[in-house]
């Protein structure tokens, strides 16, 4: 019997290399929020968030370490614990100053480098922009959507995509998602200062 | 450019964001990219799409395996609920009144203790003679199909439609097709085995269910769904009323600090499977 069990916990160089590496981030975001949900959350709640906050602004700040991960730019100057909980922070800061409201009660934990926190800024604001524009693909259309997520997303080869859609043909699944980046491209098109805010942060990025 | 000249374009611009192009053709590419400004601004709203693509699906995926998360921890009652029994006579002696002050403080505690006596017996009558298998299983099992974990990309290579059908419906909670298409299947894998195991304990065919995960169990390729078998195994026992099996397994889970399902079995979840063990 094979004694191999699936992974449950990680030390920091595991979490990284399973982020670049892995192609099933499950067991990994579930160690990342066992290990960090809790004092992230103490802090919004602290600081005049509630429970659906920290669980939101939590996710988001999933989304944007693993985003600096993937670019190479976690360089394990500060342990995970304390850069997530940074870009969460950080976060929960934009948030309050976007509703004008102060913090109640700041921790010091300034453990990481400016560079890092240069990165986590940069980052941010990338994952807003982003966010600001994934209406877009909302209003693409079902199958469009899917057919996108599975080819961009899953990286799934055209041959598994067109069964999987249910086309006639390879060839019908390939033209499908022309059309569809084509749409979702003319849509970004429509919105020029937006497009213009990303393309300049793919350029510096 | 004619239509197939655009679509092959795009598909070149694909293969070179991907990094897939050869040292030569990557040269060229680069080479009609620095002369040619319509080519470059293609690939940077190429680039900008994909992206758009790319966060949309990483947010969902995110989303998906918090909320997996959630339904496996939150069917039971969190153990705060306990609490009101404990706080309730620090109200009263908060609010008693002049008259009330002169009775002597053991009668108080007397009446305190035996209030709480109460209150400690009525939750335990209630929980003892509401508690079943029913009720513990069906606060475990969640209409949503537990996320695999194995990878849509692993099965690349794979011709085997029915196996894809079979995953699919899965995602879509469609037992009963999942049953069928797995009947069909000539050499199904451990992942459709475990998906039909799931599809039978929905569809309460409990004795299918256990053979199923046990046979997912003892597949030694399939030590990355083990803990998920184990624990939907524990669930098929309490579905059939084979109780002592299945408490021994899911307190053996709950013990286990490197067992996925740990963190979904609170103590009092557990404390009511052993006031059930003692009922049946």
């Amino acid at each position: 019997m094979n004694n191999k069990k699936i992974q449950t916990s990680y030390t920091d160089q595991e979490v990284i290399e399973a982020i670049n590496h892995s192609r099933d981030l499950d067991p990994v975001v579930r160690h990342l929020y066992r290990n960090n949900f809790e004092s992230v959350a103490n802090y919004i709640r602290s600081n005049s968030g509630n429970d659906e906050d920290a669980e939101d602004f939590f996710q988001e700040a999933i989304v944007v370490f693993i985003n600096i991960v993937r670019k190479g730019n976690f360089r394990g100057d500060s342990s995970i614990k304390t850069f997530l909980y940074s870009i969460a922070r950080n976060l929960w800061r934009n948030e309050l100053k976007r509703q004008n409201r102060a913090l109640m009660r700041e921790t010091n934990n300034n453990d990481h480098t400016e560079k890092e926190e240069q990165d986590i800024q940069e980052s941010i604001c990338e994952n807003e922009v982003k966010n600001q524009l994934l209406q877009l693909l909302e209003t693409l259309g079902e199958n469009c959507r899917k057919i996108l997520l599975l080819f961009y997303y899953e990286n799934l080869p055209m041959k598994e995509i067109f069964q999987r859609m249910g086309y006639e043909t390879e060839q019908v699944a390939r033209n499908m998602k022309y059309r569809c980046m084509n749409k979702l491209k003319d849509m970004l098109n429509e919105h020029p200062d937006m497009k213009q805010n990303f393309r300049s942060l793919l350029t510096n990025g | 450019m004619d239509n197939m000249n655009e679509m092959n374009q795009a598909e070149l611009i694909d293969r070179y964001l991907q990094g897939d192009l050869g040292t030569q053709e990557l040269q060229q590419f680069q080479v009609r990219m620095q002369a040619d400004e319509e080519l470059r601004q293609t690939v940077e709203d190429t680039q900008m799409a994909q992206s758009l693509v790319e966060h949309y699906g990483l947010r969902n995926e995110i989303k998906a395996i918090r909320a997996a998360m959630q339904a496996e921890g939150n069917a039971t009652l969190p153990e705060e609920t306990i609490a009101p029994v404990v706080e309730e006579p620090r109200l009263l002696t908060q609010e008693v009144d002049e008259d009330v002050k002169a009775v002597p403080m053991f009668q108080w505690a007397g009446r305190i203790a035996a209030g709480l006596t109460l209150l400690i017996v009525g939750f335990l009558t209630i929980q003892y003679t509401t508690l079943s298998p029913e009720r513990l299983y069906e606060e475990k099992i969640t209409s949503e199909s537990p996320y695999l974990g194995l990878s849509n990309r692993s099965m690349e290579d794979r011709e085997d439609t029915l196996a894809d059908q079979v995953r699919v419906e899965y995602q879509f909670g469609n037992y009963e097709e999942v049953i069928r298409l797995y009947g069909e299947l000539e050499n199904p894998t451990f992942a459709e085995t475990f998906r039909a195991g799931y599809a039978y304990l929905q569809q309460e065919r409990t004795e299918q269910a256990i053979d199923s995960f046990q046979q997912v169990m003892q597949d030694e390729d399939a030590f990355m769904i083990k803990d998920k078998a184990e624990y939907y195994l524990a669930l098929a026992y309490l579905q059939d009323g084979q109780i002592e099996t299945a408490v021994s397994m899911l307190e053996k889970i709950h013990e286990s600090d490197d067992h996925i399902y740990e963190d979904s079995l609170s103590s009092f979840y557990l404390w009511r499977l052993r006031l059930l063990k003692m009922k049946y």
